[in-house]
């Protein structure tokens, strides 16, 4: 109990508050704190990196071993992780001497060829897809049910039409006011900025009640299990 | 019951694969057979390249390159345009990434420029390369820049670049600009960088992410904003360089139809209503 909760909610509380102080406290060795503690935050990200490989492989090993739906994308998912992890990390197919690093951006290497051959590809295309779900959702989906719904779906409309020079050319003749390219602008910049705002005020708020909670060891998800 | 519906009720029936037919030969062909429609800018574009355009030849000036594959297409021409103009007006470039596959996007990029404007490393432009951390890293360079990057993407050491002399923390940079498609990216270098720090900064987004972006550019913490596409065939127009322009047709026509869409769904969506209540 005492190295499973009380130790790493002490860490939290000792870190959590050093960091809020050096906000306040501008001078050594509060100010030097930042310095360190984000370049330990930098070394920590580092080794997420290990886990995330690991959790992946732990995943798509386990659904190929009790097959799963869909396993068969499991070996390819594998394939790519094991092609790329060791064309980067032995360095294969690297052209002459080139330090370790530069080597994946070395104009003939492997992985250089695969990330823009393959992987930039591959990303474009899902990315691409996602326009005609758009299309199809919009013509499915979309519906005015109610006032609201309504307000929505005609400031969605503006804008897709007041973003593209089409909006422009169809509204070009009509006042200044009726244009579309201005009407988006307006929306942009008016009851868009004004929503804006609202959601960040409150992510805001809600992340200084959040952060205390986790400082004070009010909240202690971050210990896993039942805590 | 099918048959008893209306023409207009039916046609919210459509089978998706028209809709996907449709879609794809509206972005296809006007890539093809480009319509020329003129491009016409907004205030935060003007904001964005008066901006770059008021600086001094020598500024450097840090990018930082926040986006992949994925949204490659949308903001690459932005970096492009912003490429061209910098280089064009002698500024300097620090490139920085807090994506991984940012230093790819940048190292890509900067190949394009190092011919036309006789760029040497190191003295015109540096890229750094990805730091993981996120926002950490932005306050990790806010106070000690050479502590988070003592190396370039060439191993080179960042003291002996020219480039670097006297940048030893971010508000030594002269401006910022961002490219970014999302976390960590425009947001994180305005609250830990350019507004704590007093750092002029411009940003070019994608255009999901402008809702979120713009009450800072609203408030003047962000000098403007290039708004996805059409942001970068706006600033094309206003440099008079780039590829982004052409794309604009094919996305005009796209949205065009996605609008008719909503409009028809909408219509048999309010016949089948009336329809039913009147049963």
């Amino acid at each position: 109990m005492f190295w499973k909760t009380q130790i790493p909610v002490a860490i939290v509380f000792v870190v959590g508050m050093l960091t809020l102080v050096q906000w306040f406290i501008p001078h050594r060795p509060f100010d030097q704190l930042q310095v360190h503690m984000t370049q330990w935050f930098d070394i920590i990200a580092v080794f997420a990196v290990i886990l995330g490989g690991l959790n992946l492989l732990k995943l798509q090993f386990s659904k190929i071993i009790n097959r799963k739906k869909d396993w068969q994308y499991a070996i390819v998912t594998l394939v790519g992780f094991a092609v790329m992890f060791s064309y980067g990390f032995f360095r294969i197919g690297v052209p002459g001497e080139i330090v370790m690093g530069d080597h994946l951006q070395a104009e003939n290497s492997h992985f250089r060829w695969m990330f823009f051959n393959i992987f930039t590809p591959l990303s474009a295309t899902m990315f691409a897809l996602l326009a005609f779900f758009v299309a199809s959702a919009s013509y499915r989906a979309f519906r005015i049910r109610n006032t609201e719904a309504t307000l929505l779906l005609v400031a969605g409309m503006i804008l897709m039409l007041g973003r593209v020079p089409l909006g422009a050319l169809l509204t070009k003749n009509l006042p200044s006011f009726m244009q579309l390219q201005n009407i988006q602008e307006w929306i942009y910049l008016w009851p868009n900025v004004a929503g804006a705002r609202a959601i960040m005020i409150g992510i805001g708020l809600g992340m200084v009640a959040t952060s205390l909670r986790f400082i004070l060891g009010i909240e202690k998800s971050f210990l896993g299990g039942d805590e | 019951m099918a048959n008893d519906k209306s023409f207009l009720e039916r046609l919210g029936d459509l089978d998706r694969r028209w809709v996907f037919i449709i879609i794809g030969l509206s972005v296809f062909i006007p890539l093809l057979v480009p319509l020329g429609l003129e491009v016409v800018t907004t205030p935060t574009t003007v904001d964005v390249f008066n901006a770059i355009d008021s600086l001094p030849a020598g500024t450097r000036v840090l990018i930082s390159f926040e986006y992949g594959p994925s949204t490659q297409p949308e903001v690459e021409p932005m970096g492009v345009a912003l490429l061209h103009h910098l280089f064009r007006k002698d500024c300097r470039v620090i490139a920085t990434a807090l994506w991984p596959d940012g230093q790819f996007m940048s190292a890509r990029l900067f190949e394009l420029f190092e011919a036309e404007y006789d760029l040497e490393w190191g003295v015109d432009y540096v890229n750094l390369g990805f730091r993981p951390g996120a926002e950490a890293v932005i306050k990790g360079i806010a106070k000690e820049f050479r502590a988070n990057y003592r190396t370039d993407l060439r191993g080179n050491l960042v003291e002996d670049l020219p480039i670097m002399d006297g940048i030893y923390k971010v508000a030594d940079v002269d401006f910022i600009f961002t490219l970014s498609a999302g976390y960590p990216g425009t947001v994180e270098w305005i609250l830990y960088a350019a507004d704590p720090y007093n750092i002029p900064m411009s940003s070019g987004v994608t255009a999901i992410q402008v809702n979120e972006v713009i009450p800072y550019v609203d408030a003047g913490q962000c000098y403007g904003i290039l708004a996805g596409m059409s942001g970068a065939a706006e600033y094309e127009t206003l440099v008079k360089k780039g590829d982004a322009t052409k794309f604009m047709d094919a996305q005009s026509i796209a949205h065009f139809l996605i609008v008719l869409f909503i409009i028809l769904g909408n219509i048999s969506y309010i016949v089948g209503r009336r329809r039913q209540r009147s049963a």
